[in-house]
């Protein structure tokens, strides 16, 4: 059995684990139901810039909008539901004291401390994987497919993509999601490696991220000149793949800080780990 | 002929057309269209404009007299509103204060400008200017202004089909000005956006006039 | 020495300003229990978590069957087990999920392993429970089990009685022999009990804040110079009239009993002497608590 598995296996049979996929699923659900509920409403709401110079046919509100659009709660609970895992991988197993089981075997701390970053990674990209076949797939089923109608900062502002266009570029869009997410839960992550307890860096990793955000949104000149150095600046990456065409130099772009940061906190925390006495 | 015949016709020359000579232009067109009681047509838009990005879209639209309109189309379709179905009986002579602004050659062709100002403000519709040539009755431009520092005009292009003259291309120009967004995403840079200015091209193709299109066609609900 | 599975050379660990460990210098013998006994914080947990390279040393080297552990660490740790402080488990695994992931660390381990493991430390029937429904002495089992799943040639055990009840511990002590007789493997067991490492270990080191007091055979090592005995005697004026005047036995304590100190190896002519005096001996016992040891080897015994 690799250390990678019984990392995997460890992570997946803890009920904190599926706290994540039980959230998400209520609230696509939630969303997806209400929005059905109030569709002609919505659909109005939605094509109204449009209504009013356009003659508009179609199916306007349609499962790739709806997945458009309830992915930007990405920002909102994925962080926390990311951190709630995270941030126990090696936190949690220092307070059990199960660490010193683990440290006192043949694997060296740095496999060890690679293989719970990677199940890490693996169940971050399965939460918004499972996100994403759930919007998307409930959406078909309550609203059916269509092209996909965006309105985005800059120009062009409105962007038309085909259904079989939109199916591709939602499906990227997750896929950085999960590298979006992923920089959280390094975060995370690595003040796992700092304490013994769990609370902590869940609280820190998401205060890091409120923090980060309202600093990169605020309108002043000060705050605009931190915004480069900020990663909650470059989490927006799947919104990039949404647009048309696709900035492929800003994707890049994106992609390389959100791993450089990855990398980064992974470095820290690798060394943090490898150093660190274990006197619990 | 007597005299009070000649005298009549005097008196009839002087008066003033009824309803202005506008509206006697206006309603020319409108009676031009009134032989068309229903019909289906291929639309596809072409889109050029620089805050819209939007493949070209094919629709299949219907309308039947006096204004109903359905779009069937398989993906999402707009065209633009007041020009993509060219339909002169919506400019209602009653509802407007008609003037002639200029006359003019249009393709060869005498023309004229008519300026429509709607008379009350809570009417439907918009305040346009028509230009309508007077060889064959057929609306070949309107422009609007419906808002301040936003302009559209289309200038239309007949065919004829089973006999009638109908568009066979719509080609509209926008001028909505600027249009002052800070609108961003979270986490993405702040971007301004700029002129929302460009040319919709509208083709039509494969009429079916006056087939006795049924009312039910109409009866399910657009999303427009 | 040849058969030296286990040697410390100037072990020392520092935290702050304080040594927890100080220039420790431990040799344990192939296929031995070797007792490491010292009160609470004398050292012996930092001491073992040094072995077991959870903590990094200050100074000093540890060699595992012959080698540096740094440096050797995988290969080396693939054939020593160990329990440090207390068994701690994947509370929300089933013990032979524990078992499994545990054991896979070392090695790939086989359903057969696990399950005689279990049995050993009389489990079996509760493999598949969580661990979290386990009593603290259940715990101190399934650690002990997993300590021997992957057959280890030494086995560290800490304190692996710690809390357990008189049944729990006589059990533990029991597999900890048959680990040894059976089995061949070296037993290292850390306690604050001498009568545990009496019973058990065949050779012992004695640490107390932190440095090395003793290290020998265990019954050299508490027979040697003079020893404690509890005597309860009647007439108690009379015995302790007798004592007094023998010159090699000193009168320490008296109460319900007499507590004295003698040369190791004459407390049958004791006895002798006070029944022959006309005193009645209705027990004649040796101290065997550490505070005991600690009065005795402090006073002059040390290395052997």
């Amino acid at each position: 059995m690799s250390l990678f598995s019984i990392e995997v296996q460890k992570t997946f049979r803890r009920w904190r684990t599926y706290i994540g996929f039980a959230v998400i699923l209520a609230a696509v659900v939630l969303l997806e139901v209400i929005i059905k509920l109030n569709e002609t409403q919505m659909a109005r709401s939605f094509a109204g810039g449009l209504n009013s110079d356009f003659l508009v046919s179609g199916n306007v509100l349609n499962a790739w909008v709806i997945t458009a659009f309830i992915m930007n709660s990405l920002y909102i609970h994925v962080p926390f539901l990311i951190a709630l895992v995270a941030g126990d991988m090696v936190s949690s197993e220092a307070t059990s004291g199960t660490l010193r089981f683990m440290l006192i075997r043949p694997p060296s701390r740095s496999r060890i401390i690679s293989a719970k970053f990677l199940a890490m990674l693996f169940y971050t990209a399965l939460l918004i994987l499972f996100f994403g076949v759930l919007c998307i797939g409930i959406g078909l089923l309550f609203f059916g497919g269509g092209d996909l109608i965006k309105f985005q900062p800059g120009l062009p502002h409105i962007v038309v993509l085909p259904a079989h266009i939109a199916a591709s570029r939602t499906g990227l869009a997750f896929i950085a999601a999960i590298l979006s997410m992923s920089v959280v839960g390094s975060l995370a992550f690595l003040f796992s490696t700092l304490v013994d307890n769990s609370i902590g860096p869940i609280i820190g990793s998401i205060a890091v991220v409120i923090v980060s955000f309202i600093l990169g949104n605020l309108p002043f000149e000060f705050t605009e000149s931190m915004r480069p150095y900020l990663f909650t600046t470059y989490m927006g990456i799947w919104q990039l793949l949404l647009d048309n065409p696709i900035d492929w130099a800003e994707v890049g772009k994106y992609a390389l800080v959100l791993l450089g940061y990855d990398a980064a906190f992974f470095a820290v925390a690798y060394y943090v780990f490898v150093r660190k006495d274990i006197k619990s | 002929m007597n005299l009070m015949s000649i005298l009549f016709g005097i008196v009839l020359l002087f008066l003033p057309p009824q309803g202005g000579e506008g509206t006697r232009y206006l309603e020319n067109a409108i009676r031009k269209f009134d032989a068309i009681k229903d019909y289906v047509v291929d639309v596809k838009v072409h889109m050029d404009i620089k805050a819209v990005q939007a493949p070209d879209m094919e629709a299949k639209v219907y309308y039947k007299e006096p204004d109903k309109i359905k779009i069937d189309s398989k993906g999402l379709f707009f065209m633009p509103r007041d020009v993509g179905v060219i339909n002169p009986r919506k400019f209602d002579p009653d509802k407007y204060a008609i003037d002639v602004l200029d006359t003019l050659t249009c393709n060869g062709d005498p023309a004229v400008r008519l300026s429509l100002v709607l008379k009350n403000d809570e009417s439907t519709g918009r305040n346009v200017i028509l230009t309508i040539d007077k060889k064959d009755w057929l609306i070949v431009e309107i422009a609007a202004a419906p808002y301040p520092g936003r302009q559209a005009s289309a200038k239309i292009t007949y065919g004829t089909f089973d006999g009638f003259q109908m568009p066979v291309k719509v080609e509209v120009n926008l001028d909505v000005g600027k249009i002052d967004s800070t609108a961003r995403g979270f986490g993405r840079e702040r971007t301004h956006l700029n002129e929302l200015k460009g040319k919709v091209e509208v083709y039509y193709s494969n009429y079916k006039i006056n087939s006795g299109l049924s009312d039910d066609i109409f009866k399910k609900r657009n999303d427009d | 020495m040849a058969d030296s599975i286990l040697q410390t050379e100037g072990l020392s660990k520092k935290f702050g300003t304080r040594w927890a460990v100080k220039d420790l210098n431990l040799d344990v013998r192939a296929g031995e229990v070797f007792g490491f006994l010292g009160p609470n914080g004398a050292g012996k947990s930092t001491t073992i978590r040094m072995i077991l390279t959870l903590l990094a040393p200050t100074a000093g080297i540890v060699r595992i069957f012959g080698k540096e552990v740094r440096g050797n660490r995988a290969s080396i740790l693939s054939r020593v087990c160990g329990i440090v402080e207390k068994p701690d488990f994947y509370l929300f695994l089933s013990a032979y999920k524990n078992l499994e992931l545990l054991g896979s660390l070392s090695r790939k381990i086989t359903r057969d392993e696990i399950q005689e493991s279990l049995e050993i430390v009389g489990l079996k029937s509760r493999a598949d429970d969580k661990v979290k429904t386990f009593s603290h002495g259940m715990k101190q089992r399934l650690g002990i089990a997993q300590a021997i799943l992957t057959k280890p040639d030494l086995v560290i055990l800490d304190e692996p009685t710690s809390g357990l009840d008189p049944q729990g511990m006589k059990e533990v002590r029991e597999l900890v022999l048959k680990l040894s007789k059976e089995h061949g493997t070296t037993v290292f067991l850390s306690s604050h009990l001498l009568t545990e490492v009496e019973a058990v270990a065949k050779r012992m080191a004695v640490l107390n804040h932190g440095e090395l007091i003793a290290q020998g055979d265990v019954a050299e090592l508490l027979n040697s110079g003079s020893a404690y005995y509890s005597i309860q005697a009647a007439p108690q004026e009379k015995a302790i009239d007798v004592l007094s005047r023998v010159p090699w036995v000193e009168v320490v304590a008296t109460g319900n009993g007499i507590d004295v100190r003698l040369d190791s190896g004459r407390a049958a002519e004791l006895n002798r002497l006070l029944v022959t005096s006309g005193v009645d001996v209705s027990a004649f016992a040796a101290k065997r608590t550490l505070e005991d040891y600690f009065l005795k080897i402090t006073e002059g015994a040390s290395e052997v």
